[in-house]
C-alpha cells in the first residue's frame, strides 16, 4: 500500500504539490489525470524516490521511501522521456538491472523481449519513441515491480502495443497484486484500464475515486421542452455541473444518480428526456471547469 | 516494513554502478589506449633511431649510448602518456558526473534502489581508475621496455607516478565537489576553470601586494607553499605539498558525499543546487579584475594619490567583472542582489585591507632595532646560502640571528638596514607600482633573485628579521650615493670565512649531491673577463666515465673544505683559480613550471652556480687538482689532461 501523508513540494515560489494527501491500496491501477502543471508527473517523481518532498511523507508499506534502496527495489519509473546512455541496448541494460534490482526475472524479460518486437542489440536512442518505450517496458515488468509508476506511457505507442501493454499489465495486476499508477492525457485508454482515477489540479486532488462509481455519479441529460418553465432556474434543486441551452433543447451534466434526479426533471414536462454516462474526458472537463479551469477562460 | 540496505547491498549496487559505467566509457579508454600506444612506439622509434646515428643535439648531449637514449624514451614517452591522462580525466570526469545536470538522468538514477550517496561513491570510484589505471599500465609498458633493454627506471619517471595519483584523485574529487554543487555540467566546468585560474592569480595579487606594501616581509618564501595554490587543483599534477592534496581530496570526498545526499535532483539544469563555487568564482574573478586596475590607477596616482586612485579603480573593476560572472553563471540576472552581499563584503574587505597596508600603521617598514637592544645580529645573502630553499623565512633568521654579536659587524649589519628602509620608503602610488614588480618576481625563487636577510636577536631574546629583495629596490640600494660603502660592507661579511661555513653549498651541501664542478684558471689566477668561457669541467666524457668523474669532483670539494677549515679564506688577489659548483636541488617539481621539469630531461635539475676562491696556499686542493690531471706539477694547466681536451665540447656530464 502507497500512503501519501500531506505531502507538499515546491520549486521556488512554485507549489507544484500542495499538502496531498492519498492512500492506494495494493493490486489497483490508479489514473492520474489532470490539467498541465497539476503535480501529476511530480507526484510519479515522489513515489518513485527522485524528488524528496519538502514536507510531508511517504510510505510503500510502512516504510519512509525517500533515500530507502530496498523499498526503491519494488518500484519502477518509467518517466515520460525516459533516458538511455549513447550506446545502450535492452541486452546491456539488462545486465545492469539484473545486479541491481532484486527481483529481475530473467524468464521474464525473455518473455517480453519475444512480446514487444523490439531488436535486443539496438541501440536504443537510435528507436523510435514508441519503441524506446516498449524497450522501457521489457526492461520494468522484467524487474517484477511490486509498485510500477508511469508517465504518459501510452504516447507513441500503436494501437497494438497499447493493447498489449494492457493485457500484461491487468494480468500482473490480477496475479502478482502489482500497484500501477499511470499519469496520463489519454482519458480513453485510462477508462480501460484503471480501477480509480485521481483527479488533480494545481497541486491538489479534486477528486480521487473508484472510475465505475464516478461513471454512476455524473450523467450527461439532454432535456427537451414543448415550453420551457417560465421560471429563472428551471433545474433548481438539480445538483447540475453545467448546462447548455439551444432553443428548447438543454444539455446538462448532472451530478447524481438517475434516482436523484429523474423524479426533479420529469416534474418539468419535458418532451423529452435522455441520460447517458459521461465518458472520462467529459467529467475532467465538467469538473475542470468546476474548477474555474475552463476553454472559456481561454478562448 | 522494509529494512535499510545491508553494506553487502551497497556495495554490489556500487559494484553493478561502476561496471555499468566501465561499460559507457569503453571506447574512449580504447581511444586512449590506441593513442598512447602509437605515440610510445613513435617515442621508442625515434629515441633509438636518434641514437644510433650517434647524433649531438644543441645541448652537447651525447645520444650515442642506447642506454641514454631509452633514458629519454623512457622521460618523453612517461610526460606525454602522462598529458594525455589529464586530457582523458577531464573527459571522464565531465561524463562520469554529467548525471546530476540532465533532469533525464536524474529520473534514471534517482529512481533506481541505490543510494545517492553509494551512487555518487561509485562514480567517484569509476572515475579514479579510468583516469589512473589505464595509464599505470602505459607507464608500466614503457618501464618494461626500459628494463628490457638494460635501462633501469628513472627517478624522473617515478616521480610522474606520484604526480599522477595525487593529480587525478585531487582534480576529480575537486570537480566532483563542484559537479554537486552546479547545476549544470558546463557551470561545473567554468566553476573548476574559473577557481584554478583564479585562485593562484589571487594569491599572487595578495603576496605581491603585502610585498609592495611591507617591504621587509619575506613573501617570496612561500612560492611553493600550499596557501599559493590552495583551491588550484591542477598544481597537485606538481606532486608538491603531497599532504595538503591528501587532506584536500579527503574533504571534497567528504563534503561531496555529504552535500550529495540532500541535493534536490530537480536542481539538474539550473544553476546552483549550492552557491558556494558561485559565490567563490565571483569573488576571485572580480577581485582579480578590481586588483588590476586598482594597482594599475594606483600607480599611475589617479585622484592625486595612490591610494584614492586604488579605490577607484578597485571599484570600477570589480563590479562590471562581478555582474557579467553573475551573468554567465546563472544565465541572466536571477539572485544578483542576493549574491552581491559576499561581493560587497570582499570589496570592503580589501579596501580596508589595503588602506592598512597604505599607511603602514605599526610602522613595519621602518623599524631598525637600535644598536643597544641588540644582543646578536645576522646578514644572509639568498643567493649565497644552501637551505635558502628549504628553510623557512624564520629558520633563516633564527640561524643567522645569533652570527654576530661584536658591535662592529652588528653596526654595519644595522647601517645596510637602515639604507633599505631609507630607500624603500616610497609614496604611496610607487607602493602601488612595485605591485606588478613583485608580480613578475613572485614565481621566482629567492636562491635565484638574490636578496638578504637581517636578523637580530635583541636584548630580550626576541628575534626580528626582514627580507629585502634588490630587485625592488635595485636602482637605489646599489646605485646611490653609499652604495658602494654598503655593498663592500656587506661583501666583507658575506666573503667571511665565517659565512661560507655557516652558509655556502660549497660548504655545506653533502659532496654526494654535487652534479656540477667546473675550474677556471688565468694567467693572474684572479677572475678574467670571459670566466665562464674558460672554465674546465670535471664531467665525464668520452675520455672519462661517470663514476671517476663523480669520484674526482667529491676529491676536489672534500679538499676545498679541508683548506678552508685550515687556512680560511684569503686576500682574493692571492687566488690560485675559480671554482664553481652545483648541486642537485631535490624535488625536481619545486621548479613548478613543467617546462623547467621537461629541461631536466636534458639537465639534471641542479642549483645555481656557487663560486668559490682556491687560494695558493690551499695545498689539498692544489694536490687533489695534480692528483686528477688538471695542473702539472709546476701548476700549470695540464693541457694534455683528459678534462681540459673534452673542454671544448662543452660535454655536461652528471
Amino acid at each position: 500500500m502507497i500512503e501519501i501523508k500531506n505531502v507538499t513540494k515546491n520549486f521556488d515560489k512554485v507549489n507544484a504539490v500542495d499538502n496531498l494527501s492519498l492512500e492506494i491500496a495494493s493490486g489497483t491501477v490508479l489514473g492520474l489525470v489532470g490539467s498541465n502543471g497539476s503535480g501529476k508527473s511530480t507526484l510519479l517523481r515522489m513515489l518513485a524516490g527522485v524528488f524528496e518532498p519538502n514536507s510531508g511523507e511517504i510510505l510503500l508499506d510502512g516504510a519512509q521511501l525517500f533515500e530507502n534502496p530496498t523499498a526503491k527495489g519494488n518500484c519502477f519509473f518509467i518517466p515520460d522521456f525516459p533516458y538511455f546512455y549513447n550506446n545502450s541496448t535492452i541486452d546491456n541494460t539488462a545486465t545492469f538491472y539484473r545486479e541491481l534490482y532484486p527481483h529481475w526475472d530473467e524468464s521474464r524479460f525473455e518473455k517480453y523481449c519475444s512480446v514487444f518486437p523490439v531488436g535486443r542489440d539496438t541501440s536504443i536512442i537510435n528507436m523510435s519513441k514508441g519503441m524506446q518505450r516498449q524497450a522501457a517496458l521489457i526492461l520494468a515488468l522484467s524487474t517484477c515491480p511490486q509498485y510500477l509508476y508511469l508517465d504518459e506511457i501510452f504516447d507513441g505507442l500503436d494501437p497494438v502495443a497499447r493493447h498489449t501493454l494492457k493485457k500484461i499489465l491487468i494480468e500482473h495486476v490480477y496475479e502478482d497484486k502489482m500497484t500501477v499508477i499511470i499519469a496520463s492525457h489519454n482519458l480513453r485508454e485510462l477508462e480501460d484500464l484503471c480501477d480509480r482515477i485521481c483527479l488533480m489540479h494545481m497541486g491538489s486532488v479534486l477528486m480521487e475515486r473508484d472510475i465505475d462509481s464516478l461513471r454512476l455519479e455524473f450523467r450527461k441529460v439532454q432535456v427537451a421542452f414543448n415550453q420551457i418553465p417560465d421560471v429563472p432556474n428551471p433545474f433548481e434543486g438539480i445538483n447540475t455541473v453545467g448546462v447548455w441551452r439551444n432553443g428548447n433543447v438543454f444539455n446538462i451534466t448532472i451530478k447524481g444518480t438517475e434516482e436523484e434526479f429523474m423524479p426533479k426533471l420529469n416534474a418539468l414536462n419535458p418532451a423529452y428526456v435522455s441520460a447517458m454516462p459521461l465518458t472520462l474526458e467529459e467529467i475532467f472537463i465538467s469538473e475542470m471547469e468546476a474548477a474555474g479551469y475552463d476553454t472559456s477562460s481561454i478562448v | 516494513m522494509t529494512q535499510a540496505a545491508s553494506f553487502k547491498d551497497k556495495f554490489k549496487s556500487g559494484f553493478a554502478v561502476f561496471k555499468w559505467e566501465l561499460k559507457s566509457c569503453k571506447n574512449t579508454l580504447i581511444v586512449f589506449s590506441v593513442i598512447s600506444s602509437v605515440v610510445i612506439a613513435i617515442v621508442l622509434t625515434l629515441s633509438v633511431v636518434v641514437g644510433s646515428l650517434n647524433v649531438l643535439d644543441y645541448t652537447g648531449y651525447n645520444y650515442n649510448n642506447l642506454q641514454t637514449s631509452l633514458s629519454l624514451f623512457q622521460v618523453i614517452a612517461s610526460y606525454l602518456v602522462f598529458m594525455l591522462n589529464a586530457v582523458f580525466t577531464i573527459i571522464y570526469t565531465i561524463r562520469i558526473f554529467s548525471y546530476l545536470h540532465n533532469k533525464r538522468k536524474a529520473d534514471l538514477y534517482g529512481s533506481m534502489p541505490i543510494s545517492r550517496r553509494t551512487f555518487f561513491v561509485s562514480k567517484t570510484i569509476s572515475a579514479y581508475i579510468l583516469s589512473i589505471v589505464p595509464t599505470l599500465f602505459f607507464f608500466g609498458v614503457i618501464s618494461i621496455i626500459s628494463v628490457l633493454f638494460g635501462q633501469p627506471v628513472e627517478p624522473e619517471v617515478a616521480r610522474l607516478y606520484v604526480k599522477l595519483l595525487l593529480g587525478a584523485i585531487a582534480n576529480i574529487s575537486f570537480y566532483a565537489l563542484l559537479a554537486v554543487c552546479c547545476g549544470t555540467t558546463l557551470n561545473s566546468v567554468l566553476s573548476f576553470v574559473g577557481i584554478n585560474f583564479a585562485y593562484p592569480l589571487s594569491a599572487m595579487f595578495i603576496r605581491g601586494t603585502i610585498k609592495a606594501f611591507f617591504i621587509g616581509m619575506p613573501t617570496s618564501q612561500y612560492s611553493s607553499s600550499f596557501i599559493m595554490k590552495a583551491l588550484n587543483s591542477l598544481a597537485a599534477y606538481d606532486g608538491t605539498n603531497i599532504i595538503y592534496w591528501l587532506i584536500f581530496t579527503a574533504v571534497c570526498l567528504f563534503l561531496g558525499i555529504l552535500l550529495v545526499k540532500k541535493r534536490k535532483a530537480e536542481c539538474a539544469q539550473t544553476s546552483f543546487a549550492y552557491r558556494l563555487p558561485c559565490y567563490i568564482v565571483e569573488i576571485l574573478i572580480s577581485f582579480i579584475i578590481g586588483m588590476f586596475l586598482g594597482m594599475l590607477f594606483g600607480s599611475l596616482n589617479v585622484l592625486s594619490y595612490g591610494l584614492l586612485g586604488f579605490i577607484f579603480g578597485f571599484i570600477l573593476g570589480s563590479v562590471p567583472a562581478y555582474i557579467i560572472t553573475h551573468l554567465i553563471l546563472y544565465k541572466g540576472f536571477k539572485r544578483v542582489f542576493k549574491s552581491a552581499i559576499p561581493y560587497g563584503a570582499t570589496v570592503v574587505t580589501v579596501i580596508l585591507l589595503v588602506t592598512f597596508c597604505n599607511f603602514d600603521f605599526f610602522g613595519y617598514n621602518s623599524f631598525v632595532p637600535k644598536e643597544e637592544s641588540v644582543k646578536s645580529a645576522g646578514l644572509i645573502d639568498l643567493s649565497k646560502c644552501c637551505c635558502a630553499d628549504t628553510e623557512s623565512a624564520f629558520g633563516l633568521a633564527d640561524m643567522a640571528s645569533d652570527d654576530y654579536e661584536d658591535n662592529d659587524n652588528i653596526k654595519t649589519i644595522i647601517n645596510f638596514h637602515n639604507s633599505a628602509v631609507q630607500l624603500a620608503d616610497k609614496e604611496s602610488n610607487e607602493k602601488f607600482g612595485s605591485v606588478w614588480i613583485n608580480l613578475m618576481l613572485s614565481n621566482i625563487p629567492s636562491e635565484y633573485m638574490g636578496g638578504y636577510c637581517v636578523s637580530y636577536r635583541l636584548q630580550n631574546g626576541q628575534i626580528t628579521y626582514r627580507y629585502y629583495d634588490p630587485a625592488l629596490i635595485y636602482s637605489n640600494l646599489f646605485g646611490g650615493d653609499d652604495s658602494e660603502l654598503h655593498t663592500a660592507a656587506l661583501e666583507k661579511i658575506t666573503s667571511s670565512c665565517e659565512y661560507l661555513k655557516n652558509y655556502s653549498s660549497i660548504m655545506n651541501k653533502s659532496v654526494d649531491s654535487i652534479e656540477q664542478l667546473s675550474l677556471s684558471f688565468d694567467n693572474n689566477g684572479s677572475y678574467s673577463d670571459s670566466f665562464y668561457d674558460s672554465q674546465i669541467y670535471v664531467a665525464y666524457n668520452h675520455l672519462v666515465d661517470k663514476k671517476q668523474a663523480a669520484e674526482d669532483r667529491k676529491k676536489i670539494l672534500e679538499a676545498y673544505r679541508q683548506d678552508v677549515e685550515e687556512k680560511g679564506v684569503k686576500d682574493s688577489s692571492k687566488s690560485f683559480c675559480l671554482l664553481s659548483v652545483s648541486f642537485s636541488s631535490g624535488d625536481v617539481s619545486n621548479r613548478g613550471a613543467l617546462w623547467q621539469q621537461m629541461s631536466s630531461l636534458l639537465t639534471p635539475d641542479i642549483t645555481l652556480p656557487e663560486d668559490a676562491v682556491v687560494y695558493s696556499d690551499y695545498t689539498n686542493t692544489i694536490a687533489a687538482l695534480r692528483e686528477i690531471g688538471i695542473i702539472n706539477s709546476d701548476n700549470s694547466v695540464n693541457t694534455d689532461g683528459d678534462y681540459f681536451k673534452s673542454y671544448s665540447s662543452y660535454s655536461i656530464g652528471y
